[in-house]
């Protein structure tokens, strides 16, 4: 082969590999990204089952916990400590912690909550709290909307049961989310 | 060469997602290369075995029905931080 021949090749070797490195940046991860909005007890559920099926198929799952959810979500620590009034009412007016959480529909003041989690168990349907608790065993990672708790006067340490829960905001969700290809808002 | 490891696991009862997450924690114990020996007898499980090995990497070396009652033979591909 030519000596120019050779060098055009090597460029365009060169050229190909660039573009190869470029797609790879593009390529979706196995990633999936859930927004949890809604603090009823049953999305929640649907939010977790999903969580949990991705974790077991060896999908990345990065929760973010917003406004109704957050409160929902909350666990462990007390509603008390150092909040103002008005944080305290707010706190106490929502559930704190997902089996608090009322149904979307059927609740009857949660009668129809009792009856539900009662036919789980008799069909083997794993209950709320262990998948969240799964989840986080799995390998979940946990995002708190610094925003939303804040605006309910929520605070770090009522998500510390959780483990490790870190504070965003939605830049942080929208580079995660773009990393994935699917990503929920329930 | 000794025979690869067997895991039995019994999913009876148990409702979606509780059969693949069993599935997934077992492959968390076991080296790639392992037998699991999975019998469900939730509806989904069938069509969600299949995804399951197919999204892992995983062999589905059989798959026998019984009634309700499903039975699946994994030959297991590595988990990721194995």
């Amino acid at each position: 082969m030519s000596a120019p021949a050779a060098a055009t090749l090597e460029h365009e070797l060169a050229a190909l590999r660039a573009q190869v490195e470029a797609l790879k940046g593009r390529l979706r991860e196995d990633r999936v990204s859930i927004v949890c909005f809604s603090g009823e007890w049953d999305r929640l559920f649907a939010a977790f089952v999903i969580a949990n099926g991705a974790l077991a198929m060896d999908q990345e799952v990065d929760l973010f916990i917003t406004f109704w959810a957050a409160a929902s979500l909350r666990k462990g620590a007390g509603n008390r400590e150092n909040k103002a009034l008005l944080d305290r009412l707010l706190g106490g007016m929502l559930p704190n912690g997902p089996e608090r959480a009322p149904l979307s529909r059927m609740n009857w003041f949660g009668l129809g909550k009792w009856f539900f989690r009662r036919r789980m168990r008799a069909k083997g349907v794993t209950q709320l709290d262990e998948l969240v608790a799964q989840a986080r065993e799995l390998g979940a990672r946990f995002h708190l909307c610094e925003m939303s708790a804040d605006l309910l006067g929520f605070r770090p340490g009522e998500y510390a049961g959780h483990g490790n829960v870190d504070a965003c905001g939605v830049a942080t969700f929208l580079k995660t989310a773009t990393k994935g290809s699917v990503v929920l808002f329930i | 060469m000794s025979a690869p490891e067997t895991v039995l696991i019994d999913a009876l009862g148990m409702k979606c997602p509780r059969p693949i997450v069993e599935l997934a924690k077992a492959r968390r114990r076991v080296e790639s290369g392992a037998i699991i020996e999975i019998t469900a007898d939730d509806l989904a499980f069938e069509s969600d075995v299949r995804a399951w090995c197919e999204t892992t990497g995983s062999e589905l070396c059989e798959l026998t029905r019984e009634d309700a009652r499903v039975t699946a033979v994994i030959r297991l591909a590595g988990a990721p931080d194995a």
